[in-house]
């Protein structure tokens, strides 16, 4: 290419060479052409229209001089480089803010970006420099716009970043587990807190399925649809180990798919607590009903000689007697009754504190059984001088259904609470009717006393189980302080209310409410709970006893004979059913707990016998068991009537009366038991004192303290013969003080030893005797200060 | 420095690079205005094939390139070779830029390519200083590919002169390599270049 001769803005020598000329003249890049001198050769229009140099003024000059102000050390050098050793250089904006003074022309004056290219030209045999100069202005803008797009886009992710940083902070901090568990049961996200709650210890919880933490194979979110809100699941944590937690989940979306946002909420700690609670009060449950079967036992235990004392006292009393021995025979029958009364009231509330009460239900007059009452608790009143009244709403008929003895021993103990607190005055029992419809109605009864009254801070305390206002008055007039709590449970599970209003010195109203059944059938001539206390006369007749105790046997012979009637004396079950199947018998007096077949078992076999006359005897069961349900079960297994023992002599009349009459059966007032000999202690009194009495217990709760500890020590490091010993001593200290349960308590681990026993029957016989203890010790204290107590 | 050159021409090779390395230390220091050291360890002259080994193991992923070809004494190709992490580093370095470079754009593009150049350029030149000869370059070329490829591609094609060059720019050490990819003819050249040095230094 031949370049020399050439002029700007002049023709070229050739058409052919002409082109490249003008090419280079307008092509829109700088075009520099320096000679061997760095003298301008060359200087086209773009630069001419950038630099504001004509060719005209930049031809023959260099650089330098046409832009004297200009730093222009970097093209230089290349320029140098190019013309000395031929090097090519590239001249960056980069790196060159400016290479050189460059400005776009036009309304604003606007610096040129640009880029130089400079290198060595060789054309005949003479040595140029070309430099192009490349305008990036366009470029170097879009750059810029491009940079700070992105450097605010890197800003913005900065600031995502930050956030998302402060809520990941967040999440991991929480307590509560969250994740996403997406349709597949895979968790897909999770926090700290939940990797915690599962793993125990290891990390990485996403990823695995959820299934492996459930109790139950299957997949809890499987079945949400609907946002689940604090159900409570268990779990398995990957150690096994047990994990409650309350979780709550909703529908969500996680990378475009459907998936649950779950939080777990540790209760753990809650559910133990919760657990606690319900073993303690299952452990509690466990006690009560522990304690009324301990009592049924001893309730047992205590009713077979008592049964047989009561039972030759009604024998003494026939035969001749000095006034001295009678009144001594009153005081032994008196107590004997009151420990009766004693022993009932504590069966009850243990059975009503297990909630074993059942109600029967029968039809009766109430107003009836209220009358009767009256009449049989007025004696009591007369002998204090009080009145004894009702006041009964004669509007009604008072036919109703319902469990009248129940009635009857809340009326009675009412009753007998006001007679016992009232010195002078009347007492009113009133019966009104609240509202009555067709067949219910709802009553309410009252015991109106004139008594001593009950300070108001008292009253709430009234009616919970041996709570006495004043110890030393109520020691004074004897009771155990149970009445009151007793008929609480009962009107309370009769479905009524229970209440008391009194003043100090202006008497006491005690009432409750009840809701009845009204009989509406037809009214029945008389309430037999009242009437049964007389026996109708009787004509004798052909009984059957079963029982194979020789002293109750005795007893019950005796009774019988007297009132006239022929008895057959069977002593097992099995003979009872022969001698009934061979012999017409008006009725089998029944004992439950016979040789070879019980008194159930024979009872049914009578009843399956082929003549039907034989198989419809009348059975009256004897029984010492005295647990609620029993006599139910007598009765359902085909008897006629049930009594407890000891044998009350009026009540085997009744029995025997309506067995005869083929009346249905109503005694079924369950026994009660017996742990203290009253008699033994009044004696006590009459020879020491009340007061060395008093000091005789205390001393002996003392000492018996300690060896009950010694006795259970020595028992559970195997040294019996000690037990034996330490047992013998309390035998006798118990039976100075008439603790006939204690003493028998000890007497059968004296026993169980002497006849080798193993540890475990002693350990049982010792917690059996401890209980007696406690329970008779209670007693004997409530009885201490007055002779002859009766039920409260 | 295997059979082509004996190891006293491998040190002058060494402090030939060393002369041109201070020159275009100080044109950049100049340009940049800011202080820039090269230095020289060491150089090593390998076939090519092994040349490509030692650069795959050296760098493994893509690397960035600026290159020359020259002429005059000798012929073939010079390649400044850059780790891609470094390449961003020095670009950061001499653009000023307070955030880290994440990629090689235009601006960076441009100004690496003179930075080459000018190294380059001041390399050659000291060879053809020695040999009072001129050593014409081409203008430079900005490549970013495997290094095998690069050598391949190289004018020269046969022996590789591997000359590692340590910058300081900036409190910044960043690692490069000078290479001259050249033809079995160029060799001797070289060689008279190495022994005018060490005659001019006994």
């Amino acid at each position: 290419m031949a370049l020399s001769g050439l002029r700007s803005g002049e023709a070229p020598h050739a058409p052919g060479e002409a082109i490249f000329g003008v090419a280079l003249e307008r092509c829109e890049t700088g075009i520099v052409i320096l000679d061997a001198q760095a003298r301008i050769v060359f200087w086209n229009r773009w630069m001419a229209g950038a630099s504001g140099v004509p060719a005209a003024a930049a031809l023959g000059r260099t650089l330098a001089e046409i832009f004297p102000q200009a730093r222009l050390t970097r093209i230089g050098q290349a320029i140098g480089q190019a013309l000395r050793s031929r090097q090519s250089s590239v001249l960056s904006r980069a790196l060159n803010p400016s290479i050189l003074p460059l400005q776009r022309q036009g309304g604003s004056p606007e610096p040129i970006e640009h880029q130089a290219f400079v290198k060595a030209l060789e054309a005949d045999g003479r040595l140029f420099c070309l430099i192009q100069i490349h305008d990036v202005t366009d470029a170097v803008h879009r750059e810029r716009f491009l940079r700070r797009q992105a450097s605010d886009l890197a800003r913005l992710a900065e600031g995502l970043a930050a956030s998302d940083k402060a809520q990941r902070a967040i999440l991991e901090a929480s307590p509560i587990g969250i994740a996403i568990v997406s349709a597949d049961g895979i968790i897909r996200f999770a926090n700290a807190r939940l990797a915690s709650l599962f793993l125990a210890g290891e990390d990485n919880i996403v990823g695995l399925p959820t299934e492996e933490f459930f109790t139950h194979p299957r997949n809890l979110l499987d079945s949400i649809t609907r946002p689940v809100e604090r159900m409570e699941v268990r779990f398995r944590r990957r150690d096994d180990s047990q994990l409650w937690a309350q979780v709550s989940a909703e529908p969500t979306e996680f990378e475009k798919a459907p998936a649950h946002l779950c939080w777990v909420y540790d209760i753990s700690d809650h559910k133990k607590a919760e657990r606690d609670l319900v073993s303690q009060r299952d452990r509690a449950t466990e006690m009560v009903r522990a304690r009324t079967e301990f009592l049924a036992m001893v309730s047992h235990e205590i009713r077979t000689p008592l049964n047989g004392i009561m039972g030759t006292l009604r024998m003494l009393e026939g035969s001749t007697l000095d006034a001295a021995q009678h009144s001594h025979l009153e005081t032994i029958r008196y107590s004997g009754e009151a420990l009766l009364a004693i022993l009932n009231d504590v069966l009850d509330i243990s059975k009503l504190e297990a909630g074993h009460i059942r109600l029967e239900r029968q039809s009766f007059d109430l107003r009836l059984l209220i009358d009767n009452l009256v009449l049989l608790m007025a004696a009591r009143a007369d002998e204090k001088g009080l009145e004894l009244r009702t006041e009964v709403d004669e509007t009604m008929d008072w036919q109703v259904q319902a469990d009248g003895g129940r009635i009857r021993q809340i009326l009675l103990n009412l009753i007998g609470n006001a007679i016992k607190f009232t010195q002078e005055g009347t007492i009113l029992v009133r019966l009104e009717t609240i509202d009555a419809g067709e067949t219910r109605a709802r009553i309410r009864l009252s015991v109106i006393d004139s008594g001593i009254g009950i300070p108001r801070d008292a009253h709430e305390h009234l009616l919970t189980e041996f709570f006495q206002v004043d110890p030393a008055e109520a020691r004074r007039l004897g009771g155990t302080g149970l009445g009151l709590a007793i008929s609480k449970r009962i009107v309370e599970a009769m479905g009524g209310a229970i209440g008391v209003e009194s003043m100090p010195g202006f008497g006491s109203t005690f009432w409750f409410t009840l809701s009845l059944e009204r009989d509406t059938r037809r009214r029945q001539g008389a309430a037999r709970p009242a009437a049964a206390r007389r026996p109708p006369p009787l004509r004798p007749g052909n009984i059957l006893l079963v029982e194979d105790n020789e002293i109750n046997q005795k007893v019950a012979l005796n009774l019988l004979h007297r009132d006239g009637h022929t008895v057959t004396v069977a002593v097992t079950g099995r003979e009872a059913v022969e001698l009934a199947a061979s012999t017409r018998f008006d009725v089998v007096l029944m004992d439950i707990q016979l040789p070879e077949m019980d008194g159930v078992e024979a009872t049914l076999a009578i009843r399956a016998l082929p003549d039907p006359r034989r198989a419809s005897v009348p059975v009256v069961a004897l029984t010492a068991n005295a647990m609620p349900g029993d006599a139910r079960h007598y009765l359902e297994n085909g008897m006629s009537d049930v009594l407890t023992k000891p044998i009350d002599p009026d009540r085997l009349s009744c029995a025997i009366a309506r067995a005869v009459a083929g009346e249905a059966a109503t005694d079924d007032r369950p026994g009660t038991h017996m742990r203290i000999d009253a008699t033994m202690l009044d004696s006590l009194r009459g020879t020491i004192g009340s007061d060395k009495v008093d000091e005789l217990i205390e001393l002996f709760d003392t000492t018996s303290a300690n060896t009950i500890e010694e006795i259970v020590a020595a028992a559970a490091m195997g040294q019996t013969e000690v037990c034996a010993a330490l047992a013998h001593r309390m035998k006798g200290g118990a039976l100075n003080l008439g603790l006939t349960s204690v003493s028998e308590a000890a007497l059968k681990i004296e026993s169980a030893i002497a006849e080798n026993c193993g540890i475990a029957t002693l350990k049982n016989l010792i917690a059996e005797f401890s209980e007696a203890y406690v329970g008779s010790l209670a007693m004997l204290r409530d009885a201490a200060g007055e002779p002859g107590t009766v039920a409260g | 420095m295997t059979s082509y050159f004996t190891p006293e021409e491998g040190d002058a090779f060494t402090e030939i690079f060393n002369i041109g390395a201070g020159k275009a230390a100080l044109a950049l220091s100049e340009l940049l205005d800011a202080p820039i050291v090269f230095s020289v360890p060491f150089c090593v002259v390998l076939p090519l094939d092994e040349a490509v080994d030692y650069f795959r193991h050296r760098f493994g992923a893509d690397i960035c390139v600026v290159s020359q070809d020259f002429t005059g004494p000798f012929d073939g190709s010079a390649l400044l070779m850059f780790h891609e992490a470094s390449s961003l580093a020095l670009a950061q370095a001499v653009l000023h830029s307070d955030e880290p470079v994440q990629a090689i754009t235009e601006l960076e593009r441009e100004a690496l390519t003179e930075i080459g150049n000018i190294i380059l350029n001041a390399c050659l030149s000291s060879f053809g200083d020695l040999l009072e000869r001129e050593v014409a370059t081409s203008l430079p070329r900005f490549l970013a590919g495997p290094s095998g490829a690069m050598l391949r591609g190289a004018r020269g094609h046969e022996i590789v002169l591997v000359v590692k060059v340590d910058f300081s720019v900036e409190g910044r050490e960043i690692e490069g390599y000078v290479t001259f990819v050249l033809n079995v003819d160029s060799v001797s050249t070289f060689r008279d270049a190495a022994s005018r040095l060490l005659g001019r230094l006994h």
